[in-house]
Protein backbone atom coordinates (compact mmCIF):
# COMPACT_ATOMS: atom_id res chain seq x y z
CA UNK A 1 0.00 0.00 0.00
CA UNK A 2 2.92 2.46 1.04
CA UNK A 3 4.28 1.43 -2.30
CA UNK A 4 1.72 1.60 -4.23
CA UNK A 5 1.60 5.44 -2.61
CA UNK A 6 5.27 6.42 -3.15
CA UNK A 7 4.67 5.08 -7.08
CA UNK A 8 1.60 7.73 -7.46
CA UNK A 9 3.55 10.93 -5.96
CA UNK A 10 6.81 9.99 -7.90
CA UNK A 11 4.47 10.07 -11.00
CA UNK A 12 2.94 13.17 -10.48
CA UNK A 13 6.29 14.76 -9.66
CA UNK A 14 7.71 13.82 -13.12
CA UNK A 15 4.68 14.77 -14.93
CA UNK A 16 5.04 18.43 -12.86
CA UNK A 17 8.99 17.88 -14.32
CA UNK A 18 8.03 17.24 -17.86
CA UNK A 19 5.40 19.90 -18.13
CA UNK A 20 7.89 22.78 -16.69
CA UNK A 21 10.13 20.91 -19.25
CA UNK A 22 8.25 21.32 -21.72
CA UNK A 23 7.51 25.11 -21.03
CA UNK A 24 11.12 25.59 -20.90
CA UNK A 25 11.32 24.25 -24.79
CA UNK A 26 8.57 26.42 -26.08
CA UNK A 27 10.27 29.66 -24.43
CA UNK A 28 13.87 28.84 -26.88
CA UNK A 29 14.56 31.24 -29.45
CA UNK A 30 15.05 29.86 -33.02
CA UNK A 31 15.45 32.09 -36.07
CA UNK A 32 15.47 29.78 -39.25
CA UNK A 33 17.13 31.50 -42.36
CA UNK A 34 14.54 29.78 -44.88
CA UNK A 35 11.85 31.62 -43.20
CA UNK A 36 13.40 35.09 -43.02
CA UNK A 37 14.65 34.04 -47.41
CA UNK A 38 10.78 33.48 -47.47
CA UNK A 39 10.37 37.20 -47.11
CA UNK A 40 11.81 37.67 -50.98
CA UNK A 41 8.73 35.00 -52.23
CA UNK A 42 5.96 35.98 -50.66
CA UNK A 43 3.34 33.13 -52.35
CA UNK A 44 1.57 33.53 -55.36
CA UNK A 45 -0.54 36.85 -54.69
CA UNK A 46 -3.64 38.27 -56.74
CA UNK A 47 -2.29 42.02 -56.92
CA UNK A 48 0.34 44.02 -56.36
CA UNK A 49 -1.55 45.65 -52.74
CA UNK A 50 -2.02 42.11 -51.49
CA UNK A 51 1.75 41.29 -51.66
CA UNK A 52 2.83 44.25 -49.83
CA UNK A 53 0.14 43.38 -47.33
CA UNK A 54 1.16 39.64 -46.97
CA UNK A 55 5.15 41.00 -46.99
CA UNK A 56 4.72 43.95 -44.50
CA UNK A 57 2.45 41.42 -42.07
CA UNK A 58 5.80 38.50 -42.12
CA UNK A 59 7.96 41.63 -41.43
CA UNK A 60 5.90 42.43 -38.64
CA UNK A 61 5.96 39.34 -37.50
CA UNK A 62 9.85 38.31 -37.59
CA UNK A 63 10.82 41.33 -36.49
CA UNK A 64 8.74 40.90 -33.42
CA UNK A 65 10.37 37.27 -32.95
CA UNK A 66 14.23 38.95 -33.38
CA UNK A 67 13.06 41.52 -30.76
CA UNK A 68 11.78 38.79 -28.52
CA UNK A 69 14.98 36.60 -29.01
CA UNK A 70 17.10 39.82 -28.05
CA UNK A 71 15.42 40.47 -25.01
CA UNK A 72 15.99 36.30 -24.05
CA UNK A 73 19.62 36.84 -25.25
CA UNK A 74 19.65 40.09 -22.93
CA UNK A 75 17.78 38.49 -20.24
CA UNK A 76 19.45 34.61 -20.08
CA UNK A 77 23.00 37.18 -20.02
CA UNK A 78 21.66 39.30 -16.68
CA UNK A 79 21.36 36.18 -15.41
CA UNK A 80 24.55 34.50 -15.65
CA UNK A 81 25.93 38.02 -14.89
CA UNK A 82 24.13 38.20 -11.66
CA UNK A 83 24.64 34.21 -10.59
CA UNK A 84 28.59 34.32 -11.39
CA UNK A 85 29.71 37.33 -10.87
CA UNK A 86 33.13 36.86 -8.24
CA UNK A 87 33.86 39.63 -5.62
CA UNK A 88 36.71 41.04 -7.47
CA UNK A 89 34.21 42.34 -10.34
CA UNK A 90 31.00 43.12 -8.02
CA UNK A 91 30.76 46.66 -9.02
CA UNK A 92 31.54 45.81 -12.55
CA UNK A 93 29.11 43.45 -12.80
CA UNK A 94 26.52 45.01 -11.12
CA UNK A 95 27.18 47.63 -13.78
CA UNK A 96 26.79 45.57 -16.93
CA UNK A 97 23.55 43.83 -15.41
CA UNK A 98 22.12 47.44 -15.39
CA UNK A 99 22.91 48.13 -19.09
CA UNK A 100 21.68 44.69 -19.74
CA UNK A 101 18.56 45.47 -17.76
CA UNK A 102 18.77 48.72 -19.77
CA UNK A 103 18.83 47.27 -23.13
CA UNK A 104 15.63 44.60 -22.58
CA UNK A 105 13.41 47.77 -21.55
CA UNK A 106 14.92 49.15 -25.13
CA UNK A 107 13.84 46.08 -26.89
CA UNK A 108 10.29 46.13 -25.49
CA UNK A 109 10.12 49.80 -26.10
CA UNK A 110 10.95 48.83 -29.76
CA UNK A 111 8.68 46.34 -30.06
CA UNK A 112 5.72 48.24 -29.54
CA UNK A 113 6.39 50.22 -32.12
CA UNK A 114 5.92 47.54 -34.84
CA UNK A 115 2.36 47.69 -35.78
CA UNK A 116 2.27 51.60 -36.45
CA UNK A 117 5.43 50.11 -39.43
CA UNK A 118 4.89 50.39 -42.95
CA UNK A 119 7.04 48.36 -45.43
CA UNK A 120 9.59 50.77 -46.12
CA UNK A 121 9.70 51.66 -41.95
CA UNK A 122 9.93 48.56 -40.86
CA UNK A 123 13.59 48.14 -43.00
CA UNK A 124 15.01 51.20 -41.64
CA UNK A 125 13.49 50.04 -38.39
CA UNK A 126 15.23 46.96 -38.19
CA UNK A 127 18.67 48.55 -40.00
CA UNK A 128 17.90 51.42 -36.63
CA UNK A 129 18.23 48.50 -34.18
CA UNK A 130 20.93 46.63 -35.51
CA UNK A 131 22.88 49.93 -35.44
CA UNK A 132 21.74 50.38 -32.27
CA UNK A 133 22.97 46.89 -31.05
CA UNK A 134 26.18 46.76 -32.71
CA UNK A 135 27.40 49.98 -30.99
CA UNK A 136 25.17 49.72 -27.60
CA UNK A 137 24.45 45.91 -27.03
CA UNK A 138 27.40 44.02 -28.47
CA UNK A 139 29.99 45.91 -26.55
CA UNK A 140 27.85 45.20 -23.33
CA UNK A 141 27.02 41.63 -24.46
CA UNK A 142 30.86 40.78 -24.53
CA UNK A 143 31.60 42.46 -21.47
CA UNK A 144 29.07 40.16 -19.96
CA UNK A 145 30.11 37.11 -21.31
CA UNK A 146 33.67 38.20 -20.59
CA UNK A 147 32.51 38.52 -16.90
CA UNK A 148 31.42 34.95 -17.48
CA UNK A 149 34.34 33.59 -18.44
CA UNK A 150 36.74 35.64 -16.15
CA UNK A 151 34.46 33.88 -12.74
CA UNK A 152 34.36 30.73 -14.49
CA UNK A 153 38.47 30.74 -14.93
CA UNK A 154 38.93 31.54 -11.15
CA UNK A 155 37.57 27.48 -9.99
CA UNK A 156 40.40 26.69 -12.72
CA UNK A 157 43.13 28.82 -10.77
CA UNK A 158 42.41 27.93 -7.48
CA UNK A 159 42.87 24.04 -8.54
CA UNK A 160 46.15 24.73 -10.06
CA UNK A 161 47.10 26.55 -7.12
CA UNK A 162 46.24 23.73 -4.68
CA UNK A 163 48.40 21.24 -6.94
CA UNK A 164 50.82 23.54 -6.56
CA UNK A 165 51.06 23.47 -3.03
CA UNK A 166 50.31 19.46 -2.85
CA UNK A 167 53.30 18.65 -5.43
CA UNK A 168 55.53 21.61 -3.66
CA UNK A 169 54.83 20.22 -0.08
CA UNK A 170 55.74 16.76 -1.73
CA UNK A 171 59.16 17.92 -3.21
CA UNK A 172 59.79 19.86 0.26
CA UNK A 173 59.61 16.91 2.15
CA UNK A 174 61.26 14.45 -0.04
CA UNK A 175 64.32 16.75 -0.83
CA UNK A 176 63.65 16.42 -4.62
CA UNK A 177 64.65 20.08 -5.09
CA UNK A 178 67.97 19.11 -4.84
CA UNK A 179 67.77 17.02 -8.67
CA UNK A 180 68.69 19.46 -11.23
CA UNK A 181 65.51 17.98 -13.44
CA UNK A 182 62.75 18.29 -10.82
CA UNK A 183 64.33 21.62 -9.98
CA UNK A 184 64.10 23.27 -13.19
CA UNK A 185 60.54 22.14 -14.22
CA UNK A 186 59.70 23.05 -10.81
CA UNK A 187 60.56 26.49 -11.13
CA UNK A 188 58.82 26.67 -14.69
CA UNK A 189 55.87 25.45 -13.50
CA UNK A 190 56.00 28.16 -10.78
CA UNK A 191 56.83 30.78 -13.45
CA UNK A 192 53.88 29.90 -15.63
CA UNK A 193 51.60 29.99 -12.87
CA UNK A 194 52.24 33.57 -11.57
CA UNK A 195 52.38 35.03 -15.55
CA UNK A 196 48.66 33.11 -15.25
CA UNK A 197 47.51 35.01 -12.22
CA UNK A 198 49.36 38.58 -13.43
CA UNK A 199 47.19 38.00 -16.64
CA UNK A 200 43.92 37.51 -14.22
CA UNK A 201 44.92 40.28 -12.65
CA UNK A 202 45.35 42.60 -15.47
CA UNK A 203 41.88 41.28 -16.70
CA UNK A 204 40.43 42.56 -14.11
CA UNK A 205 42.03 46.04 -14.22
CA UNK A 206 40.63 45.86 -18.00
CA UNK A 207 37.35 45.38 -16.70
CA UNK A 208 37.96 47.99 -13.98
CA UNK A 209 38.97 50.49 -17.13
CA UNK A 210 36.13 49.84 -18.94
CA UNK A 211 38.88 48.52 -21.97
CA UNK A 212 37.54 47.33 -25.08
CA UNK A 213 36.14 43.94 -24.33
CA UNK A 214 38.44 42.51 -26.79
CA UNK A 215 41.21 43.59 -25.06
CA UNK A 216 39.93 42.06 -21.73
CA UNK A 217 39.36 38.70 -23.86
CA UNK A 218 42.97 38.61 -25.03
CA UNK A 219 43.99 38.95 -21.09
CA UNK A 220 41.57 36.19 -20.01
CA UNK A 221 43.02 33.96 -23.19
CA UNK A 222 46.83 34.81 -22.31
CA UNK A 223 46.14 33.79 -18.98
CA UNK A 224 44.29 30.25 -19.54
CA UNK A 225 47.49 29.89 -21.77
CA UNK A 226 49.93 30.26 -18.99
CA UNK A 227 47.34 28.03 -17.02
CA UNK A 228 47.57 25.10 -19.62
CA UNK A 229 51.51 25.31 -19.74
CA UNK A 230 51.45 25.40 -16.07
CA UNK A 231 49.33 22.26 -16.08
CA UNK A 232 51.69 21.03 -18.69
CA UNK A 233 55.03 20.63 -16.90
CA UNK A 234 53.22 19.69 -13.74
CA UNK A 235 52.50 16.78 -15.44
CA UNK A 236 55.88 16.22 -16.88
CA UNK A 237 57.41 16.55 -13.24
CA UNK A 238 54.61 14.19 -11.57
CA UNK A 239 56.01 11.72 -14.26
CA UNK A 240 59.24 12.54 -13.14
CA UNK A 241 58.82 12.62 -9.32
CA UNK A 242 57.01 9.22 -9.92
CA UNK A 243 60.17 7.54 -11.69
CA UNK A 244 62.39 8.92 -9.01
CA UNK A 245 60.41 7.57 -6.44
CA UNK A 246 59.85 4.35 -7.53
CA UNK A 247 63.31 3.99 -7.69
CA UNK A 248 64.04 4.52 -4.31
CA UNK A 249 60.79 3.27 -2.94
CA UNK A 250 62.02 -0.42 -4.27
CA UNK A 251 64.55 -1.28 -1.70
CA UNK A 252 62.01 -0.06 1.15
CA UNK A 253 59.30 -2.46 -0.21
CA UNK A 254 62.01 -5.35 -0.95
CA UNK A 255 63.15 -5.38 2.64
CA UNK A 256 59.53 -5.83 3.73
CA UNK B 1 64.32 6.40 89.80
CA UNK B 2 60.73 7.12 90.12
CA UNK B 3 61.46 9.58 87.21
CA UNK B 4 62.56 6.12 85.25
CA UNK B 5 59.82 4.39 85.49
CA UNK B 6 57.11 6.96 85.02
CA UNK B 7 59.02 7.39 82.01
CA UNK B 8 58.73 3.95 80.93
CA UNK B 9 55.33 4.07 81.48
CA UNK B 10 54.75 6.95 79.06
CA UNK B 11 56.39 4.61 76.15
CA UNK B 12 53.20 2.08 76.63
CA UNK B 13 51.00 4.74 74.78
CA UNK B 14 53.36 4.41 72.27
CA UNK B 15 51.78 3.45 68.97
CA UNK B 16 52.49 3.03 65.20
CA UNK B 17 51.50 4.87 62.38
CA UNK B 18 48.18 3.99 60.87
CA UNK B 19 49.03 4.06 57.20
CA UNK B 20 52.23 2.13 58.36
CA UNK B 21 50.19 -0.63 60.42
CA UNK B 22 48.01 -1.20 57.10
CA UNK B 23 50.98 -1.05 54.60
CA UNK B 24 52.16 -3.74 56.98
CA UNK B 25 49.14 -5.70 57.51
CA UNK B 26 48.73 -6.15 53.59
CA UNK B 27 52.54 -7.53 53.16
CA UNK B 28 51.85 -10.21 55.80
CA UNK B 29 48.82 -11.06 54.99
CA UNK B 30 49.15 -11.09 51.20
CA UNK B 31 46.01 -8.86 51.13
CA UNK B 32 45.49 -5.50 48.85
CA UNK B 33 43.15 -2.99 49.72
CA UNK B 34 39.96 -2.91 47.52
CA UNK B 35 40.32 -0.11 44.71
CA UNK B 36 37.40 3.00 44.38
CA UNK B 37 35.64 3.30 41.08
CA UNK B 38 38.37 5.62 39.98
CA UNK B 39 40.64 2.82 40.28
CA UNK B 40 38.74 0.00 38.34
CA UNK B 41 38.22 2.52 35.20
CA UNK B 42 42.47 3.43 35.34
CA UNK B 43 42.49 -0.23 35.46
CA UNK B 44 40.81 -1.39 32.59
CA UNK B 45 41.67 1.59 30.78
CA UNK B 46 45.21 0.27 31.28
CA UNK B 47 44.02 -2.78 29.87
CA UNK B 48 42.80 -1.75 26.85
CA UNK B 49 46.04 0.34 26.32
CA UNK B 50 47.91 -2.54 26.61
CA UNK B 51 46.24 -4.82 24.31
CA UNK B 52 46.11 -1.59 21.36
CA UNK B 53 49.63 -1.26 21.97
CA UNK B 54 50.56 -5.12 21.03
CA UNK B 55 48.00 -5.09 18.28
CA UNK B 56 49.45 -2.26 16.77
CA UNK B 57 52.76 -3.77 17.28
CA UNK B 58 51.61 -6.89 15.35
CA UNK B 59 50.46 -5.02 13.25
CA UNK B 60 53.50 -2.95 12.36
CA UNK B 61 55.57 -6.15 11.81
CA UNK B 62 53.17 -8.29 9.91
CA UNK B 63 51.18 -6.17 7.96
CA UNK B 64 54.26 -4.99 5.50
CA UNK B 65 54.57 -1.40 6.86
CA UNK B 66 56.89 0.68 5.06
CA UNK B 67 58.47 3.91 6.47
CA UNK B 68 58.71 5.04 3.05
CA UNK B 69 54.80 5.35 2.25
CA UNK B 70 54.64 6.74 5.79
CA UNK B 71 56.97 9.93 5.27
CA UNK B 72 55.56 10.21 1.46
CA UNK B 73 51.95 11.82 1.64
CA UNK B 74 51.85 13.01 -1.78
CA UNK B 75 52.15 9.17 -3.26
CA UNK B 76 48.61 8.28 -2.07
CA UNK B 77 47.02 11.34 -4.42
CA UNK B 78 49.56 13.87 -5.35
CA UNK B 79 51.16 12.00 -7.85
CA UNK B 80 47.41 11.48 -9.84
CA UNK B 81 48.36 12.41 -12.94
CA UNK B 82 44.69 11.43 -14.34
CA UNK B 83 43.49 13.83 -12.07
CA UNK B 84 45.96 16.68 -13.29
CA UNK B 85 45.13 15.61 -17.00
CA UNK B 86 41.43 16.18 -16.77
CA UNK B 87 42.52 19.76 -14.46
CA UNK B 88 44.57 20.38 -17.89
CA UNK B 89 41.71 19.69 -20.00
CA UNK B 90 39.31 21.63 -18.88
CA UNK B 91 41.86 24.47 -18.91
CA UNK B 92 41.99 23.85 -22.68
CA UNK B 93 38.21 23.60 -23.27
CA UNK B 94 37.69 26.61 -21.66
CA UNK B 95 40.76 28.53 -23.94
CA UNK B 96 38.31 27.41 -26.62
CA UNK B 97 35.52 29.18 -25.41
CA UNK B 98 37.17 32.20 -25.21
CA UNK B 99 37.32 31.78 -29.14
CA UNK B 100 33.82 31.70 -29.47
CA UNK B 101 31.07 34.48 -29.86
CA UNK B 102 29.35 36.20 -26.73
CA UNK B 103 26.06 34.25 -27.78
CA UNK B 104 27.23 31.31 -28.42
CA UNK B 105 29.24 31.67 -24.64
CA UNK B 106 25.82 31.78 -23.09
CA UNK B 107 25.02 28.39 -24.92
CA UNK B 108 27.69 26.80 -22.81
CA UNK B 109 26.97 28.79 -19.16
CA UNK B 110 25.10 25.94 -17.74
CA UNK B 111 27.46 22.98 -18.86
CA UNK B 112 29.16 21.29 -16.16
CA UNK B 113 30.99 18.46 -18.20
CA UNK B 114 33.42 19.67 -19.89
CA UNK B 115 32.61 16.61 -22.44
CA UNK B 116 29.44 18.71 -22.86
CA UNK B 117 31.07 21.77 -23.85
CA UNK B 118 34.23 20.51 -25.63
CA UNK B 119 31.49 18.73 -27.52
CA UNK B 120 29.83 22.30 -28.18
CA UNK B 121 32.98 23.67 -28.96
CA UNK B 122 34.24 20.96 -31.78
CA UNK B 123 30.34 21.21 -33.09
CA UNK B 124 31.36 25.27 -34.07
CA UNK B 125 31.78 25.70 -37.60
CA UNK B 126 29.38 22.84 -38.99
CA UNK B 127 26.09 24.39 -37.70
CA UNK B 128 27.60 27.95 -37.34
CA UNK B 129 26.73 30.02 -36.14
CA UNK B 130 25.59 28.05 -33.21
CA UNK B 131 21.70 29.05 -32.47
CA UNK B 132 20.70 30.62 -29.70
CA UNK B 133 19.44 28.96 -26.49
CA UNK B 134 18.64 25.66 -28.26
CA UNK B 135 19.85 23.78 -25.51
CA UNK B 136 17.31 22.55 -22.66
CA UNK B 137 19.22 24.61 -19.76
CA UNK B 138 22.09 22.20 -17.87
CA UNK B 139 21.34 19.36 -20.09
CA UNK B 140 23.07 19.46 -23.58
CA UNK B 141 23.75 15.64 -24.29
CA UNK B 142 25.23 14.60 -27.49
CA UNK B 143 21.99 13.96 -28.72
CA UNK B 144 20.90 17.57 -28.44
CA UNK B 145 24.84 18.35 -30.20
CA UNK B 146 23.33 16.15 -33.44
CA UNK B 147 20.25 18.10 -33.31
CA UNK B 148 22.26 21.45 -33.66
CA UNK B 149 24.08 19.86 -36.54
CA UNK B 150 20.80 19.03 -37.81
CA UNK B 151 19.25 22.93 -37.53
CA UNK B 152 21.85 24.04 -40.45
CA UNK B 153 19.83 26.74 -41.11
CA UNK B 154 19.71 29.10 -38.08
CA UNK B 155 21.14 32.68 -38.06
CA UNK B 156 22.03 34.89 -35.68
CA UNK B 157 19.97 37.88 -34.29
CA UNK B 158 22.33 39.94 -36.16
CA UNK B 159 22.13 38.18 -39.46
CA UNK B 160 18.38 38.03 -39.01
CA UNK B 161 18.50 42.31 -38.66
CA UNK B 162 20.43 42.44 -41.70
CA UNK B 163 18.09 40.46 -43.82
CA UNK B 164 14.91 42.36 -42.42
CA UNK B 165 16.62 45.27 -43.64
CA UNK B 166 17.29 44.62 -47.25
Amino acid sequence: MKLKRVWVVGIFFVLIGLGIGNLARAEECILNKSVFEGLQQTGDPQSYLQKIRQELSLRKELISSVLDCAIEEASALKTSVDASSAPELQRIALEISTLLGNSMEYYKFQRKKIPDLGLEGSRDFASDILVWRKGNYIPVAKTASNIILWSKNQALMRAAKSRLDQIGGAVTILKLIENDRIQNKWKEANISFDAARLENKSAVQSFENFAHPEETLASIKRSLEYLSKTYEVLVNLVDEISKLTSKIQQPYENSF
Amino acid sequence: MEDIIKQLKKLQHIEPDRLFTERSRAALFGVQKSRGTWGLILRNVELGASFALAGILIITIFGGFSTWRFLSPFKLSNLDTTGLKAEAQAVDVQIELTNLNYDEIINTVNLESTESVSALVKNKGKSAPLPLFEQEEGNVTEGSVTEAEEISDTISIEEALEMLAK
